[in-house]
């Protein structure tokens, strides 16, 4: 990747999204307290040194919870970029370095799935296979791999006839090689921030379908599902909403700002 | 098609935290905004919006038996006779009713001047033609299924009808609070729902609502309010926002962490779902087919620590299967029998050649939140001695299926109701070769008392195989019983009236303002 | 022309692919639709009679055929749940959602219209540095979260509207229109500072361009130059966006429905899987998916068409 300049958008990214990560990280080992248990004389507690995010109606600690279920976003969302990414590039890239009539079929296919709202894909596959944290992980990855199909299926068309490409062709480099080893590295920064907003979607995706209970079931915590608890107490405990909905905002955010300042500070194809 | 609905009602809340379950004639004091309010006047008219959680699955009250269509029909239709809030059933349509001495002929006299929603009066053949329809074998189970022993239906004058059975069955009166229908009704109830209830049917937005209209000609106490709308909240989540914001005056079967955010404007009641509540153990598989082992899993659970957890020790602890509200039949007793005591446990373990332990599964609807809860408390408790649990939750549609249908699980969490307010209803389930025995329950004794109770023509008598078959099932530990649950009814304080039945209804007749 | 009826033959093959994904992931589906209505009480002998009435014995490619072949005859099909058939549960609400996503739709164009002129009108100024934070952060907030905060300031707090008092539009219009705002800019407010940044770009990259140096010799205010000149070429690549989130609208739609109460198609969806109601939700994805295809194709043409008046320009 070469370097274009100093971005702001890339270093604040990159910060934030070190700190939610490591956070994150750090509640699959250790949490302050154990997450589901419940202590009937700490309900909806506000925040303190003791449990910093308050207490949930039935004195969970909201800080503990929201390690976890951020946790989930994270395991979800990147098993999406995974299946989604993987699949996409593998299409994309043959589709696009051979074209004809493979090339129209996966793309009119990949049309097709499009046509579907991610979430709405997703549900699909939720409402036919049953929810659960695995099953939301494969339903988004299917969902997203039309988008990066089409994205990489564009580069690998823009770079299967440049010089360094046909030089490759003609001192009889591999096929494979060439698609892998010589193109992909070239795509890289605009395949990253694709794979930033793809994880940003999945994350906002993964939310929503555990806020309506279609997602992530009980008893593995996420932050959706604990903002649609919330609902009940947003007279007198305010903050079961706002931390785990401030802590997923500032999830997105970081490798929102991290994907533009991927394409800043390395260029892209666009 | 309808989707018929077994014995066991567990409400299939989409998103969390509410269970199912019916009311309970504990009369309650009221909650603790209303201590000031008696002053209030009552009212007449006015219009409420209750919160329902799923939407009623249809309106023909003969086909549509899920506990949440139940209550709302509750409003609409009647039968011959109706239970009251103690459980005592009154007569409703029928304004008197005999019983012959081998109690094989039921004789119901119509009471005068019972009109339909459409004003026209109920016959004879109305009756008739209700009770035929529920007991047609035609498509194999009658509808209603105690109805497989009527003989026949005989209108013998334009105000009576007799039923005859082929079979004595002291009880049956619990069976005829079948609504009555308009004659040849059938092709078109579902769409013009009529009844004779307090209450007519005036319109319906599928997934959202259904509104029902004060019945004018009424003829017994009328209703208060002019109107009732049932609206569907999928989402218990949604309830306290919408209460407080005013867009609902009425919610049922709340948590005791929702009912503490009502605070201000409402009056919280309190009762109890008649639900046995109880970890139900598979009779049939390793090692639970092992008595001793069964009797370990009552002394190692404390159903008040699961009550204190859940609802700050709100619900009735019971110690057996029966309803705590069927006071005739309840064998009080028993609700101690097994105190917790984890060495008297373990020593049991030891005898059965479990010394070590060994692993259990509970397999629980997901989105009952209360019996996931009681399921994780329990949980707690087994490990004590040294039973290791593992949770499995499932989706309700899985659990009828496999646990349920298929009797494919070690043991679950889960809340069973009775069909009429009759023990015979609750109890019957348990013979060995019965065909809602999910737990494959099989005792001898158990099946011998159960058709002397069933054949019995005294009442005490009767009563006291009730009694025993309530030991028999608590001795051989049957099932880990726990509790019947709490249910907390939230009203806006602009309403009072609210009754608890021992039933799955809702009596809005009884609802009225306050100013 | 040829263009249109590649188009349109591109449309037709795409709407048979999601039509045939849709009825065959249905068929996938595990368990028996006859055992799911019938409960744990249905006998055998009453299973295959129902399932013989429904239609199930017959061969997959014919009953995908008649499939297909009454759902273009307006005929979806019966709900399992409710005995009605489904085009008339789902007719009512088809209003509702639509009322939703073209109010979303205006409000995203107005917003990021609005927003992103005075940011390049102040470009590096504070109400620039301002927009830029304050937009960064509103993209990364999901709608429902929106709609949470809104319940609480505006419906609980301030009390400006009723959670869960949606008006029906048969009642009364501007109660429902009123109803449906709230929901409607909690959807739009995340696309809307998605829009306003691309516009934004684009808007800046116009400016350096010589036909503005010439607007402005001529004599046009800055406002003048940025509303008649700059606003018409820099809007041209925000289209495609804009297109693309019509699709975004309606999944968002599903969740704020949820959060408002809106008994719009949204909701009828979700509560339709819980309720393994399958013909539903399968009618409503068919029903969303064309929506979407068609509202790609028009922006598409739409474009074509923008772009060619520029090109003669």
């Amino acid at each position: 990747m070469k370097y274009k300049g100093h971005s702001h958008n890339f270093t604040l990214g990159l910060g934030i999204t070190v700190f939610m990560v490591a956070l994150i990280l750090l509640g699959f080992l250790w949490t302050p307290y154990e997450p589901d248990a419940m202590q009937g004389s700490l309900k909806l507690n506000a925040p303190s040194i003791l449990h910093l995010f308050g207490t949930d109606q039935f004195g969970r600690d909201i800080f503990s919870r929201v390690l976890v279920g951020a946790g989930s976003t994270l395991v979800i969302a990147a098993g999406t970029i995974l299946i989604g990414g993987l699949a996409g590039v593998a299409l994309g890239a043959v589709c696009g370095y051979f074209g004809g009539w493979l090339d129209e079929g996966v793309m009119r296919v990949c049309d097709a799935l499009a046509a579907f709202p991610s979430v709405l894909l997703a549900l699909v596959i939720i409402s036919i296979a049953g929810s659960g944290k695995y099953k939301v992980m494969v339903a988004l990855g299917i969902a997203f791999i039309p988008s990066f199909a089409r994205i990489v299926r564009g580069e690998f068309m823009r770079l299967r006839e440049a010089d360094f490409v046909i030089g490759a062709r003609l001192i009889g480099v591999p096929t494979p090689r060439i698609l892998f080893v010589h193109i992909l590295p070239n795509i890289l920064p605009s395949l990253l921030s694709s794979l930033a907003i793809g994880f940003n979607n999945a994350a906002l995706a993964e939310a929503g379908l555990s806020y309506l209970g279609i997602g992530v079931q009980p008893p593995d915590a996420s932050l959706g599902r604990m903002l649609s608890e919330s609902q009940t107490y947003l007279a007198s405990g305010v903050w079961c909403a706002a931390f785990p909905g401030v802590f997923l905002v500032l999830l997105v955010l970081g490798v929102g700002l991290l994907g533009e300042g991927i394409l800043d500070r390395f260029g892209g194809g666009r | 098609m309808k989707r018929k609905v077994t014995a066991i009602l567990l409400v299939l809340c989409m998103a969390s935290s509410v269970v199912l379950g019916g009311c309970s004639n504990d009369k309650n004091e009221g909650g603790s905004a209303t201590d000031n309010e008696l002053s209030k006047n009552p009212v007449e008219g006015g219009s409420i919006v209750v919160g329902i959680s799923q939407d009623v699955d249809g309106l023909d009250p003969h086909m549509a038996e899920s506990a949440g269509t139940r209550e709302v029909l509750f409003n609409i239709y009647e039968g011959l006779v109706k239970p009251d809030s103690d459980g005592v059933l009154q007569d409703a349509v029928a304004s008197d009713h005999g019983v012959s001495e081998d109690a094989k002929v039921y004789t119901f006299t119509l009471r005068e001047g019972v009109k339909f929603h459409d004003g026209n009066e109920v016959t004879a053949e109305d009756v008739k033609y209700s009770i035929e329809r529920c007991a047609d074998t035609s498509n194999g189970e009658p509808l209603v299924s105690a109805y497989s022993i009527i003989e026949s239906v005989n209108v013998l004058d334009e105000n009576t009808v007799e039923i005859r059975l082929s079979e004595p069955d002291t009880e049956f009166l619990f069976n005829m609070t079948t609504a009555i229908i308009p004659k040849d009704s059938a092709r078109t109830i579902d769409a013009n729902p009529i009844g004779t209830g307090p209450f007519a049917y005036s319109s319906r937005n599928e997934g959202d609502s259904i509104t029902l209209k004060k019945n004018e000609e009424y003829w017994g106490e009328k209703a208060h309010l002019d109107e009732v709308v049932f609206k569907v909240v999928a989402d218990a989540d949604m309830l306290v926002s919408y209460l407080k914001g005013g867009s609902l005056d009425m919610v049922m079967r709340l948590t005791n962490a929702q009912a503490a955010e009502l605070t201000e404007g409402f009056r919280i009641e309190e009762g109890t779902m008649n639900l046995v509540q109880a970890l139900y153990l598979n009779n049939a598989v390793e090692p639970l087919n092992n008595e001793k082992v069964r009797r370990a899993l009552c002394y190692a659970i404390n159903p008040d620590e699961i009550m204190d957890m859940m609802n700050d020790g709100k619900g009735v602890r019971i110690g057996t299967h029966m309803l705590p509200g069927y006071k005739a039949y309840y064998n009080g007793e028993l609700t101690n029998y097994y105190g917790q005591d984890y060495e008297k446990a373990k020593e049991l373990l030891k005898e059965a050649g479990y010394e070590d332990g060994f692993d259990l599964e509970i397999t629980v609807s997901a989105a009952d939140q209360p019996h996931v809860d009681t399921a994780q408390v329990i949980r707690e408790q087994l490990k004590n001695i040294g039973v290791n649990v593992t949770i499995n939750p499932v989706e309700w549609e899985y659990w009828l299926e496999e646990v349920y249908g298929n009797r494919n699980f070690e043991s679950t969490v889960v809340g069973v109701d009775a069909k009429t307010l009759s023990a015979r209803s609750l109890l019957e389930r348990f013979k060995s070769d019965g065909g809602s025995n999910f737990i494959n329950f099989s005792d001898e004794e158990y099946d011998e008392v159960l058709s002397q109770a069933i054949a019995s023509m005294d009442g005490e008598g009767q009563t006291k195989c009730y009694m025993k078959l309530q030991e028999i099932l608590t001795e051989k530990a049957a099932s880990v019983y726990i509790q019947d649950l709490a249910s907390l009814v939230a009203l806006r304080d602009d309403f009072d009236g609210y009754e608890f039945y021992p039933l799955y209804v809702q009596d809005m007749a009884k609802i009225y303002r306050v100013e | 022309m040829k263009y249109v009826i590649k188009k349109i033959l591109g449309l037709i093959i795409t709407l048979l692919i999601v039509s045939m994904l849709t009825f065959f992931a249905f068929e996938l589906i595990p368990g028996d639709p006859a055992r799911s209505i019938l409960g744990t009480d249905g006998t055998l002998e009453q299973v295959q009679a129902l399932r013989e009435e429904m239609g199930l014995n017959r061969p997959l490619p014919q009953r995908y055929g008649e499939w297909v072949f009454n759902f273009l005859h307006g005929d979806m099909g019966n709900s399992y749940y409710y005995q009605k058939s489904v085009q008339d549960l789902i007719g009512d609400r088809i209003p509702i959602t639509v009322a939703m996503t073209i109010l979303s739709f205006s409000m995203i164009l107005v917003l990021s219209v609005a927003v992103s002129i005075f940011s390049v009108r102040y470009a590096n100024r504070l109400f620039d540095r301002i927009f830029l934070i304050v937009d960064q952060i509103m993209m990364s907030v999901p709608p429902f979260f929106i709609g949470i905060i809104f319940t609480a300031v505006f419906g609980l707090t301030l009390h400006w509207f009723t959670p869960g008092g949606y008006v029906s539009y048969e009642k009364d219009v501007g109660g429902f229109i009123g109803y449906l705002i709230l929901p409607s800019l909690a959807i739009a407010l995340p696309r809307a500072a998605m829009a306003a940044k691309l516009l934004r770009s684009s808007l800046l990259d116009e400016m350096q361009k010589d036909y503005v140096r010439t607007a402005y010799s001529r004599g046009n205010g800055p406002w003048r130059v940025l509303l008649h000149h700059v606003l018409k070429n820099g809007i041209l690549p925000v289209i495609t966006f804009l297109g693309m989130t019509a699709a975004d609208i309606i999944a968002n739609s599903i969740v704020v429905e949820q959060v408002f109460g809106i008994p719009g198609v949204g909701r009828m969806l979700i509560s339709s899987i819980s309720k393994r109601d399958y013909p539903v939700v399968e009618a409503i994805i068919v029903l969303i998916a064309v929506v979407t295809l068609v509202m790609n194709i028009l922006v598409d043409a739409l474009y074509k068409k923008l772009d060619k008046r520029i090109e003669v320009i």
